[in-house]
């Protein structure tokens, strides 16, 4: 047996020839990539760990997070710090336009079990969200967190998340929407059915595309850079 | 004459943050009793595990593949060894390397003729290749050119190889990276962290590297016979002892110990804990004193054999070898009648001795007394996600008393002086690799990775200027997420204080090598042995024994 040369300047499998189909990833490797691709599309490293997670917490229930984050780094990352007001009162939109859902998800996760948090008796509408299925590891974050299940609902349509947990209904509507005008508020019912955790399986084209927003966060190899990592001698001895 | 004070101070104390968390003592670190291969061998010997080669299919020039079986009381753990015949100019230790003498995985049970089949059409390929959560790990080595084939031309014609030649170099092959972790595919941690065996940290990778040791051996034997022949003769059981597996490394392992600050707390508090507890003890038994002595004098004997040609270790090593005379000396008169014998030995220590000696004599100190501290491995492991969720009901108030209290370090730096920022730290395209780049002359500063802790905490710090103390850090992050990254961080600093590097990790006299040396005395690795600022080599399981006679041999 030989080993073939690899090309050197790859991260790792090449998966622009590996045809159709859909590949088994670890979830460690989703997080690494979502989280990868959202930061070389644009979010901040904080929030692009959010989505990694999000995507991986998606994935390992079967849901594809993944695809549904690339779709919405396709689209153009929303900077939407000025579209949403958090005050007392409740939760208000102060100008028009998406709002990113791994933002809204971590002010979703930040406020609660805060006095200001969205999830009570009444609804609270949020407004027009791209890409809401990845709403839900927040929400199910924020359920285990304050004990309080959640419904998220949007028009024709609801899903009920429970402490780290999501119910399967509504969920592949929830996947195809690329955005929606979406509502929550606070579930009485506890026992809610959950989605049972499987492996990740991800088209390829889907990890190829996310693929190419990772790699953005790289910087091209040159002579110095690749001299200045290694030993300062030979290391064939 | 006991010294009451200093004796009510010691029951409790452990070295804060502020001293341990330095880059020049991070980068001063000796495996000790809780190093992640210690506590294998421990498992290993203790639970009777029963070690066994059911495969070796390789040929005359040593290609071919082979598996080394551990069976231990609840499960199986194969390691699949796959030879190459590697022509000289493809052989490179670095992460861009395409090819390599042996490539290896870490498979979960007894793999199928299918499943080594199936491993064969991947693990040669390592990083383009995939692997399933079958697997724990994957992993590569090289022979080392200058003792490999050495070794293989003296045991063919019957002779043992030149001592001196084998300690001058200490090991036959070494591995140039051991991914695990849900790396190409492989089983995610947290699939296997609930078992047993595996559930301090790194214990799959040191299994892998363990068993990797046993078929460095067994290759030079196989080469030798094959040419050889009749005249051939096995290795010394001296000789095969004293080599371990190298291990050669570059920037790749820095950034880990600032990526998981959690784990990286849980290390340091517990080895911290471990010194405390032994400075507490009253006494100094016989037994415990012999132990100390014998230890001390194996630490001299390694020393002895430590090479390393790089200018900042040749006086680190001059240091410890000076270090070392002076315990072995004070040791004439331990214990001494203070109340608290181990401690008077230690502050004996930190008055007298460099940072080398004094991480050096904590080692010491430590051996005799599993006991008391071989426990403590069961909290070295972390669950990271337990760090992940931020508390946006933490006040502004709170956020800022969290940054005084955990990086005062960082906050006293100014960063507006070049040296202060002379660095970042970026990822390659070439295999991810990260790199360290100059600031003022290379390219991708503005691809920077968040590794710069400290201008981070204190950018943090500046921008939460015009907030009041009883804001909500949720409404803080809805209009700043550019600095979620950091408050998540700030957070975990605050419940772990060991979390934190407490050094500018972007200015120009940072070493990354002390990083490295760090998190490698962790895994257990003896002759730290740099190559340059950024690259070290060092050896594994050096005077262990090895799987297939588990009875021969101790570790130090």
């Amino acid at each position: 047996m030989t080993a073939e040369p690899n090309d050197p300047t790859r991260a790792g499998t090449d998966w622009t020839d590996s045809g159709e189909g859909k590949v088994t990833l670890s979830r460690n490797e989703v997080e690494t990539l979502c989280s990868k691709a959202a930061r070389g599309a644009g979010m901040s490293w904080g929030l692009a760990e959010e989505a990694g997670v999000a995507a991986g917490w998606l994935a390992a229930r079967g849901i594809d997070g993944p695809a549904a984050l690339l779709t919405y780094l396709q689209t153009g990352v929303v900077d939407c710090r000025d579209r949403l007001v958090i005050m007392s009162d409740g939760w208000s939109r102060l100008e028009a336009g998406l709002l990113c859902p791994i933002a809204l998800g971590a002010a979703i996760s930040d406020f609660a079990g805060t006095d200001l948090g969205p999830i009570g008796p009444s609804r609270v509408s949020l407004g027009s969200t791209a890409a809401p299925i990845l709403l839900l590891p927040f929400l199910a974050g924020a359920a285990r967190r304050t004990g309080q299940s959640v419904c998220l609902d949007w028009e024709g349509g609801t899903a009920k998340v429970g402490p780290g947990e999501v119910a399967p209904d509504g969920v592949s509507e929830l996947l195809g929407m690329q955005h929606a005008e979406i509502g929550v508020q606070a579930l009485s019912d506890t026992n809610i059915a959950h989605l049972p955790q499987t492996v990740c399986r991800l088209d390829r084209r889907v990890i190829e595309a996310l693929n190419g927003f990772a790699m953005k966060t790289t910087v091209p190899p040159s002579e110095k850079s690749r001299a200045d990592a290694g030993a300062g001698e030979s290391d064939n001895d | 004459m006991g010294n009451p004070d200093l004796a009510q101070a010691t029951v409790v104390l452990r070295r804060p943050p502020s001293v341990v968390m330095r880059l020049a003592r991070m980068g001063s670190a000796h495996p000790m009793r809780l190093s992640f291969l210690r506590v294998l061998l421990r498992r290993m010997q203790s639970g009777a595990w029963t070690f066994d080669r059911p495969v070796w299919d390789v040929d005359n020039k040593g290609v071919g593949r082979a598996v080394y079986r551990a069976v231990g009381p609840d499960r199986t753990y194969c390691l699949v060894a796959f030879s190459h015949d590697l022509p000289d100019d493809m052989r490179s230790d670095r992460v861009i390397a395409t090819a390599w003498d042996a490539t290896f995985a870490l498979f979960d049970g007894d793999p199928t003729v299918e499943d080594l089949d199936r491993l064969e059409q991947n693990v040669p390929y390592q990083e383009a290749g995939r692997i399933s959560g079958r697997e724990l790990s994957l992993s590569r080595a090289n022979r080392s050119v200058r003792l490999f084939s050495h070794v293989v031309d003296r045991l063919a014609k019957g002779q043992q190889p030149d001592a001196e030649e084998m300690a001058g170099v200490g090991y036959l092959m070494r591995t140039t990276a051991v991914y695990g972790s849900g790396k190409f595919g492989a089983a995610d941690r947290r699939e296997i962290a609930g078992r047993e065996e595996l559930a301090a940290p790194f214990q799959a990778e040191m299994l892998s590297v363990w068993l990797t040791r046993q078929f460095t051996v067994d290759i030079v034997e196989h080469l030798a016979a094959a040419k050889g022949g009749a005249a051939a003769v096995r290795l010394d059981v001296g000789l095969k002892r004293g080599l371990g597996v190298g291990n050669s490394t570059g920037l790749g392992m820095a950034p880990f110990l600032v990526r998981h600050p959690i784990l990286l707390n849980n290390w340091m508090m517990t080895r911290e804990e471990a010194l405390a507890r032994v400075r507490s003890l009253t006494t100094a038994t016989e037994a415990q004193v012999a132990a100390l002595k014998e230890a001390a004098q194996a630490a001299i004997v390694n020393a002895a054999d430590w090479r390393s040609e790089h200018p900042i270790q040749v006086s680190k090593l001059a240091d410890l070898r000076g270090d070392l005379e002076r315990i072995a000396a004070k040791l004439d008169d331990f214990p001494s009648s203070d109340t608290y014998p181990w401690n008077a030995l230690w502050i004996w220590g930190e008055e007298t001795l460099s940072e080398e000696g004094q991480e050096a004599l904590l080692a010491l100190v430590l051996e005799p007394h599993g006991d008391l501290v071989d426990g403590l491995s069961d909290c070295m492991s972390a669950d990271e996600s337990a760090g992940f969720t931020i508390d946006g009901s933490m006040t502004i108030g709170g956020l800022r008393s969290v940054l005084r209290d955990r990086y005062d370090w960082a906050l006293k730096i100014d960063y507006s002086v070049p040296e202060e920022q002379a660095r970042f730290w970026y990822v390659s395209e070439e295999k991810l690799e990260p790199r360290l780049g100059d600031r003022a002359t290379d390219d991708g500063a503005s691809l920077e990775q968040p590794l710069c802790t400290g201008r981070l905490a204190w950018e943090l710090e500046q921008s939460l200027n015009g907030w009041s103390d009883g804001d909500l850090v949720a409404a803080f992050l809805l209009r700043h997420p550019e600095h979620r990254f950091m408050v998540r961080r700030a957070q975990i600093a605050d419940r772990f204080p060991y979390a934190e590097v407490q050094d500018n990790l972007i200015s120009d006299r940072m070493l990354p090598i002390d990083l490295m040396r760090c998190k490698l005395a962790f895994f257990g690795a003896t002759h730290f042995d740099p190559r340059s600022d950024k690259w070290v080599r060092i050896s594994l399981f050096q005077g262990a024994p090895y799987p297939l006679d588990l009875s021969e041999g101790v570790v130090r």
